[in-house]
């Protein structure tokens, strides 16, 4: 067996909607301790966390609840532990897990992504939404004009797909629905409903961005 | 300055050595874009070093102004308050600059009217200090 294999040992996910009640950071609680008990695992083995892209103080709707917060909250001992937006997103938040166990600096991380931007949207004086006075950094050449979302930007590259090979709307759609269609097969809370989700499509192309409510939680370990 | 209160304005870039010559050249009527005096590479978004040889030797250059449009997509979610939907974010790619395409709005038509392949010319819109290089259809 390869000595440089990762394992996913599990996966938890909180309560999914627009306007939970639910205090992010118990959310994610609720998505570990989902998470542990398919790994089989108690919380005293878990010595590492890493999580995309960290407390975004400024915008928490976007993300409300950074490593540090959920080691204290959890009273994790660990040996190591990141949040980082200059990652792949989501996914660099695993990789970064995975290096970190292949280079033995923790056994069991835990990976968790919160997002709370529904809920903040009812909210704005707890969670205020981001201001945009300043552009800074990269953002500078993209949030003047509006594209401000990753909705805004893949929007884009769809927009040349449909024009170049002639996908149309209805297409596109089935896509979204396909996969709430297999969303429903995981027996997860969710409080949206397909009407809700129609309600969306309405007006026009291309990736809607479907603002949601939820925490999820993976833990991944190196072999025994 | 202009007198839109600070929410009413698009968002604004931080001027410095690297971005000024591109977000103030409207004022000359010019569209700067960074370029490297040895190897003749442009650099977008502009840095002070080539990133195609590594030189240090680069320099704001006025472009035509004139592209294509490379693609596209109309907003009608309003995502800022200073910008007014339906909106089209398009990026277009520039005459005569390989390589290099802005992320802008298509304004003075109909949303209706945007295709991909159209042929525009920039229009500089003034916020303050900030000239922010929008595209026109040429008719």
């Amino acid at each position: 067996m390869p000595t440089n294999e990762v394992y996913i040992t599990g996966i938890g996910q909180s309560q999914i909607g627009m306007k939970l009640a639910r205090s992010p950071l118990l959310l994610t609680v609720d998505a570990v301790k989902e998470a542990l008990i398919e790994a089989g695992l108690s919380i005293g083995q878990i010595d590492g966390v890493s999580t995309y892209p960290g407390k975004a103080h400024t915008y928490l709707g976007f993300s409300p609840v950074g490593a540090d917060e959920l080691i204290d909250a959890l009273g994790l001992r660990t040996t190591w532990h990141a949040g980082a937006a200059e990652i792949s997103s989501q996914l660099g938040a695993v990789v970064a897990a995975a290096t970190a166990i292949r280079a033995g600096l923790a056994r069991h991380v835990i990976c968790f992504r919160t997002v709370y931007e529904a809920a903040a949207m009812s909210r704005p004086e707890e969670y205020p939404p981001l201001r945009r006075e300043k552009a800074e950094g990269l953002s500078q050449w993209f949030t003047p004009f509006g594209a401000i979302s990753a909705a805004n930007w893949t929007a884009q590259y769809a927009m040349r797909h449909v024009k170049r090979f002639g996908l149309t709307r209805e297409q596109l759609a089935q896509i979204a629905l396909t996969d709430r269609a297999h969303a429903r097969s995981i027996p997860v809370r969710s409080s949206v409903n397909r009407s809700q989700w129609i309600s969306t499509c309405r007006r026009a192309w291309c990736p809607r961005l479907y603002v949601c409510t939820t925490a999820t939680a993976i833990p991944m370990r190196r072999p025994y | 300055m202009s007198a839109e209160p600070a929410n009413l304005r698009r968002p604004q870039p931080r001027l410095d050595d690297e971005n000024r010559a591109f977000w103030t050249g409207g004022a000359q009527g010019q569209l700067n874009i960074m370029r490297c005096c040895d190897c003749a590479a442009f650099i977008h978004p502009p840095r002070s070093v080539c990133r195609t040889c590594l030189s240090e030797n680069v320099a704001p250059e006025a472009v035509t102004g004139t592209g294509v449009i490379d693609t596209f997509t109309v907003n009608y979610q309003k995502w800022h308050p200073a910008l007014a939907v339906p909106l089209v974010v398009a990026r277009v790619a520039l005459d005569g600059v390989p390589g290099v395409y802005l992320t802008t709005n298509i304004v003075g038509c109909s949303v209706d009217a945007v295709e991909i392949g159209d042929r525009v010319r920039v229009r500089f819109e003034q916020q303050g200090e900030i000239y922010y290089p929008l595209f026109e259809k040429v008719a």
